[in-house]
């Protein structure tokens, strides 16, 4: 029996294929770069930004100045998420003045200065932040399309919806626009549409939003869907209109209370 | 229209030719399994012996029998006895019988520290006799790491009881020591004051006339008699101090020397199984990594992404 286990085994591993080991230090940082990937994910904040702040210097011995500026990035959400934004900052800074960095990764680390600047309600540096990003970056990157939006929720939140539903059209018209920003232009267009009283215009863009935002699985962006569209049915006195309500508010309540806040902002106007 | 003929000499005797070659195959399949049985041990003759355990925890039927890292037989049943201990009936090959001797002792091993488990037979003396068929070994079951903590709990608790006791005995405000030390402490106090009146006495000596003479030297002689007391009295409390001293060192030195066995003797085993526990995880992840990376598993399994995301423009998350 011990012979035909072998015999097969031989045969399998005959079949079988591997991919060129990696040397050590590859192998290590991408563990550690894993490892990060997964806290991010797990919304593990503070374990996330430990290791890709391990992931950074590790690639840094490689002289791999891309990834490490990446790695960065990632140390700088992780932080911005952890409730630590000044700690966020520091490391953005640090991004945008290295020279050793590829200039999109500076780039991105200005426009996640933005985002920063939006959540703490700094409109004016979040614009500048934002502007210097988009001028910075190339115009085919699909950062481009979330610069636009992020430029349409400042907009929002300073009272102008015809400006939001501007920078929403201009997101949509950019080809490399990712699926999940797709989603985030439809639901900015359909809040400015909202903001205006037009239902008719939030419509279309709002359901359209909540279909991809389905298909994407990602809860705090259904719950925003799902909270306009309680917004749209009551604005137009539909019959379902609690219905909607009850599923916002449901879904609100299923994500944890810091990500529904989150939501309220950029949901309502 | 046939594109060889019937008659192209290659195909005279077709049918006897394939059979031969399907006999062949037959005959090269079979002899190869005979070869592997034959490699395997399954046609040595085999004499069965039996070991008597308390648990059968580790234990299953097929495990490996080893001597000095050769496999020697397996394991062929498990069954309980009346008494409820655990018979483990195994089969050792003929050739490997003249090590296992009437004392041999088996117990389980392992390879690593989750290996696979095997019954480890020691070598017994070889002046004792070879064992008989069904001969009843004994067996020892295989110390966990929670009995080397446990045995290292047990055996350290009394002795850092003891320890704390004797430092108890000798910071305590009654031990010997700290009654020796206030003693010899009040001595050389007694002495500086006795030493200022002597030489008080020897400056004044060239002052003294004739009529104060018998007076000062009655003085220097009381002050050299109560030195001589207060040395009479250290010269007698000294000994037992020193005994005491010496037996409470004793204790020390004793309980120091337990530790140290205790040390030596689980120390190994707890650092081992640590050691090996590291290495352990160590090539787990290795052994996983490779795995992953093989086909077909690395088509299954999507590794989780090295790079970060860029930031949601929302702030709603990826």
């Amino acid at each position: 029996m011990k012979g035909l286990y072998l015999a097969l085994l031989t045969l399998l591993a005959a079949c079988g294929s591997t991919t060129p080991p990696l040397p050590p230090a590859r192998l290590a940082v991408r563990d550690t770069a894993e490892q990060a990937s997964r806290a991010s994910q797990t919304g593990n904040w503070h374990a996330a930004a430990v290791a890709w702040h391990e992931a950074a210097l590790q690639y840094a011995t490689l002289d791999d100045w891309a990834a490490a500026g990446r790695a960065a990035l990632g140390e700088a959400q992780a932080l911005a998420q952890g409730q630590q934004p000044q700690d966020a900052k520091a490391v953005l800074a640090g991004v945008d003045a290295g020279k050793r960095y590829p200039e999109a990764i500076r780039a991105e680390a200005v426009y996640q200065l933005a985002l920063i600047d939006i959540q703490q309600r700094d409109w004016r540096t979040a614009q500048s932040h934002l502007q210097s990003a988009a001028e910075r970056l190339p115009q085919d990157t699909g950062l481009q399309a979330a610069i636009a939006n992020a430029q349409g929720r400042v907009a929002l939140q300073q009272g102008d919806p015809v400006g939001a539903a501007a920078w929403s059209a201009k997101a949509l018209k950019l080809a490399a626009i990712t699926p999940a920003e797709r989603a985030n232009a439809w639901r900015l267009g359909a809040s400015a549409a909202l903001a205006g009283k037009d239902a008719k215009a939030a419509d279309v863009p709002l359901k359209a939003a909540l279909n991809l935002d389905r298909q994407l699985a990602r809860p705090a962006a259904i719950a925003a869907d799902l909270r306009l569209m309680a917004q749209l049915a009551a604005l137009r006195g539909d019959a379902d209109a609690d219905v909607w309500a009850e599923r916002a508010t449901a879904a609100c309540q299923a994500l944890k209370a810091d990500a529904c806040d989150a939501v309220s902002p950029t949901a309502t106007q | 229209m046939t594109v060889l003929g019937d008659n192209d000499p290659r195909f005279r005797a077709l049918p006897w030719k394939i059979a031969a070659f399907v006999l062949a195959a037959l005959v090269g399949a079979a002899a190869s399994v005979v070869l592997f049985a034959w490699h395997q041990g399954y046609f040595e003759p085999k004499t069965p012996l039996t070991f008597v355990s308390d648990t059968g925890n580790d234990l299953r039927v097929g495990m490996a029998v080893k001597f000095s890292g050769f496999t020697i037989g397996e394991v062929k049943t498990l069954t309980l006895d009346d008494k409820g201990r655990v018979r483990i009936a195994v089969l050792i090959e003929n050739r490997y019988m003249k090590w296992i001797r009437t004392d041999s002792i088996g117990k389980v091993g392992k390879d690593g520290l989750i290996g696979d488990a095997y019954i480890d037979v020691g070598i017994g003396d070889l002046r004792k006799p070879e064992v008989e068929p069904n001969t009843e070994l004994e067996f020892v079951s295989s110390r966990s790491m929670d009995d080397v903590m446990r045995e290292v709990r047990d055996r350290a608790m009394p002795v850092i009881n003891e320890l704390e006791q004797e430092v108890h005995f000798l910071s305590g405000p009654n031990s010997d020591l700290n009654r020796s030390m206030t003693n010899l402490r009040e001595f050389t106090e007694g002495l500086k004051g006795t030493r200022e009146r002597v030489d008080k006495v020897l400056d004044n000596l060239d002052k003294v006339t004739g009529k104060d003479v018998p007076a000062t030297l009655e003085t220097s002689r009381m002050a050299l008699l109560r030195v001589d007391n207060v040395l009479k009295d250290v010269e007698g409390r000294l000994p037992t101090m020193m005994d005491h001293a010496n037996t409470t060192l004793q204790h020390l030195e004793a309980t120091s020397a337990t530790v140290h066995k205790i040390v030596d003797q689980s120390g190994p085993d707890a650092v081992g199984l640590v050691r090996e526990g590291h290495e352990l995880a160590r090539k787990g992840n290795v052994v996983v990594d490779g795995v992953e990376r093989s086909w077909p598993l690395n088509k299954m399994i999507s590794p989780a992404p090295t790079q970060a995301p860029s930031s949601d423009s929302q702030g709603l998350g990826q």
